[in-house]
């Protein structure tokens, strides 16, 4: 039995899958780096953009695009077994072949494809729940905690409704940000937590949204209960109406 | 006076109207091109209902006094008043800041119908036309305007409405008397024709400008006046089917003034409201129809049960149903299933006989479904021919002990599906 590390990119998830998949006794080493384990050696698997492509050519021509699809979005969520669940998946591939997909009864099937729709959930979510805050600069500069690697997804939508504007997705809690000035879009993995002070008007349009906003609330309907389940506290704290003033 | 006070003042002032929309068409203008995302609500209030576009009034001066309206001419709030630049100004900066998809305004009536409505119009023309904006708008047609208003309104708008307000023009009549039933339906039906012939523009060029590709709605209130469920799903019925409305929305009344021509209610009729709304949603996604829901003998929703399982309770002759051979019309009427989990059915069972548990892990929810469905022969409920029992078991929680009642209230956006 042999468990399988990789660098922790997507194409480094893909190679480690292409070498596993061939291999019955494999296992993934979820949640890298793995531990030394006396029982399962850990085998590291180099990225290789090559042997990945053919890897995820070779998975669409057994069971169609989708899978990939479902891989590429289970890759950014932040389920601890993650890399296991998609061995599983990838092995059903091969196995079932063009129904796979069908298949949303079976196990691993169903966690794929629920994984996958949880992360598009979150991304969706927050094309809604994401505030900017202009800086001195004109920058308008965002702050996001979000529970799976979505930056990647809601990223273009940005770019399109913000086009003509300098902006910055910063996803603090890993570390990665989308930068757009001048038309051009740059993503970053270790953005300097230094952010500018807000830009004189800032702190008067939030205050006026925050009076419009707790004035639309309709007092003889107060439902704070199902507030909640459409804006968690967890993403409270990076959003403008939920502040003080 | 100073903005913030404005604001205040005009957003009570326009609360109680209901929307929840942002679908239609892409618009280039200045800083992007703004690609509807559909259903991407933005916030939600602390009524649970979600917050998508600036919601205001231009103003809540009024020269009408409708008895059921906090704006109405005899009440004695504080009044104010927007200028176009106030707005379009509001409203670049908050959706430049990611706060809202859009615009909605609306206004009460000052001076006439068509001066208000020149108003509203200046300030959309503002946005548009100035400011080059390219988010949603949702532009409140005043009742009694001139019809090349209406025109224009549609031009810069991505979605107009009319507010029906009240079911029947006998009501309307009695609270609304300055308000005619004409002055509503007019300006309603002048919009479906403006829309549809749009839309044949559209057809014929694309340079042809977008005519409202939101469509209309509109909103009537519920419990101010008589009217039962009934009359108040075939009101909605005849409008999705003849005059094309993209929704109807419901307002639970809201006994913020009081007056000897209202009912005397002391809370608004929340449940009420949710389960016109599931019974919506039953008419526009789920196959139904009015008269399967209601009839003479029993013209209101149950507010215990959910519409859908009220009628496979009075059906129960046409179940349970196989989910392994049923057809997805038939999917969709069984109480515990929404859209997604028929489609998943569907698909899941092209590739395998399909048992109760795996209903589960298809999203059903089987404390209710489990009464009606049977998978591969296999019936998991208790008597499939005793809706007294069923009833019964419907209503006890998962330890025998009353169920909590559901969490209603108004989520105007929440699919009959996803709770019924």
């Amino acid at each position: 039995m042999s468990a399988y590390v990789h660098d922790g990119s997507f194409t480094g998830l893909v190679c480690a899958l292409a070498a596993a998949v061939s291999d019955p006794a494999a296992e993934m080493a979820d949640e890298t780096p793995a531990q030394d384990d006396l029982f399962a050696p850990a085998t590291e698997v180099k990225s290789d953009g090559r042997k990945a492509a053919d890897f995820l050519e070779r998975l669409t021509a057994v069971s169609g695009p989708e899978t990939v699809d479902n891989i590429k979005l289970c890759f950014l969520s932040k389920e601890k077994d993650r890399d296991s669940l998609l061995l599983a998946y990838a092995r059903r591939a091969f196995a079932a072949g063009k129904g796979l997909n069908d298949r949303l009864a079976d196990p691993v099937v169903n966690r794929a494809h629920r994984t996958a729709l949880a992360v598009l959930r979150e991304a969706h979510r927050f094309k809604g729940l994401l505030r900017f805050r202009e800086l001195e600069d004109g920058t308008l500069y965002s702050e996001i905690e979000p529970d799976h690697n979505i930056l990647p997804l809601i990223t273009n939508h940005f770019r399109r409704r913000m086009a003509g504007f300098n902006w910055i997705l910063h996803d603090k809690k890993r570390g990665l940000a989308a930068m757009h000035a001048g038309g051009r879009l740059r993503l970053v993995s270790a953005l300097e937590a230094s952010v500018p002070p807000p830009s004189e008007k800032e702190k008067r349009t939030a205050s006026l949204w925050r009076a419009f906003f707790d004035s639309v609330a309709i007092k003889e309907r107060l439902n704070p209960a199902l507030q909640r389940q459409f804006v968690p506290l967890k993403y409270r704290k990076n959003i403008t109406e939920f502040g003080e003033d | 006076m100073d903005l913030r006070r404005k604001i205040e003042i005009l957003t009570a002032g326009a609360r109680y109207d209901a929307s929840c929309a942002s679908s239609g068409s892409t618009r280039s203008g200045a800083g992007g091109r703004a690609e509807r995302v559909p259903g991407c609500c933005h916030s939600w209030s602390a009524d649970g209902r979600c917050v998508s576009l600036l919601k205001i009034l231009l103003t809540n001066l009024c020269v009408y006094d409708c008895a059921y309206c906090v704006n109405r001419r005899s009440s004695d709030c504080p009044r104010a008043l927007l200028t176009p630049d106030e707005v379009a100004g509001l409203t670049m900066d908050f959706y430049r800041r990611n706060y809202i998809e859009g615009l909605f305004l609306s206004s009460g009536v000052a001076r006439s119908p068509d001066y208000t409505m020149e108003l509203l119009i200046a300030a959309v023309r503002r946005l548009r036309v100035d400011h080059k904006f390219p988010g949603y708008i949702h532009l409140k047609v005043i009742p009694g305007c001139d019809r090349r208003l209406v025109d224009l309104a549609a031009l810069y708008a991505d979605r107009v409405s009319v507010n029906i307000e009240l079911p029947s023009a006998a009501s309307l009549e009695r609270l609304a008397p300055e308000k005619s039933r004409d002055g509503v339906l007019k300006p309603m039906a002048r919009l479906a024709e403006t829309i549809a012939a749009g839309k044949e523009e559209r057809r014929r060029s694309r340079n042809a400008p977008p005519c409202a590709p939101g469509g209309q709605s509109t909103q009537l209130i519920v419990g101010a006046s008589p009217e039962s469920d009934l009359q108040i799903m075939k009101l909605s019925q005849s409008l999705y089917d003849k005059l094309g409305l993209r929704r109807v929305y419901y307002s639970a009344f809201v006994p913020a003034t009081t007056d000897s021509r209202l009912p005397a209610v002391k809370e608004p009729p929340l449940r009420r409201e949710h389960r016109l709304y599931q019974a919506d949603w039953l008419l526009r996604f789920y196959g139904f129809t009015t008269e399967e829901l209601l009839d003479e003998k029993c013209p209101c929703l149950d507010l215990t049960f959910d519409p859908k399982t009220v009628w496979a309770l009075r059906n129960l002759d046409r179940f349970p149903v196989e989910v392994n051979k049923a057809p997805y019309e038939e999917l969709l009427r069984v109480p515990g299933f929404g859209v997604l989990t028929a489609k998943r059915i569907v698909r899941a069972r092209r590739a395998g006989r399909l048992s109760l548990d795996d209903l589960r892990r298809l999203g059903a929810v089987m404390k209710r479904a489990v009464y009606f469905v049977t998978a591969g022969g296999i019936y998991g409920g208790l008597r499939r021919d005793d809706p007294a029992a069923i009833r019964a078991k419907l209503l006890e929680g998962p330890s025998g002990r009353p169920a909590q009642p559901e969490l209603f209230g108004a989520a105007a956006e929440t699919p009959a599906g996803a709770s019924a």
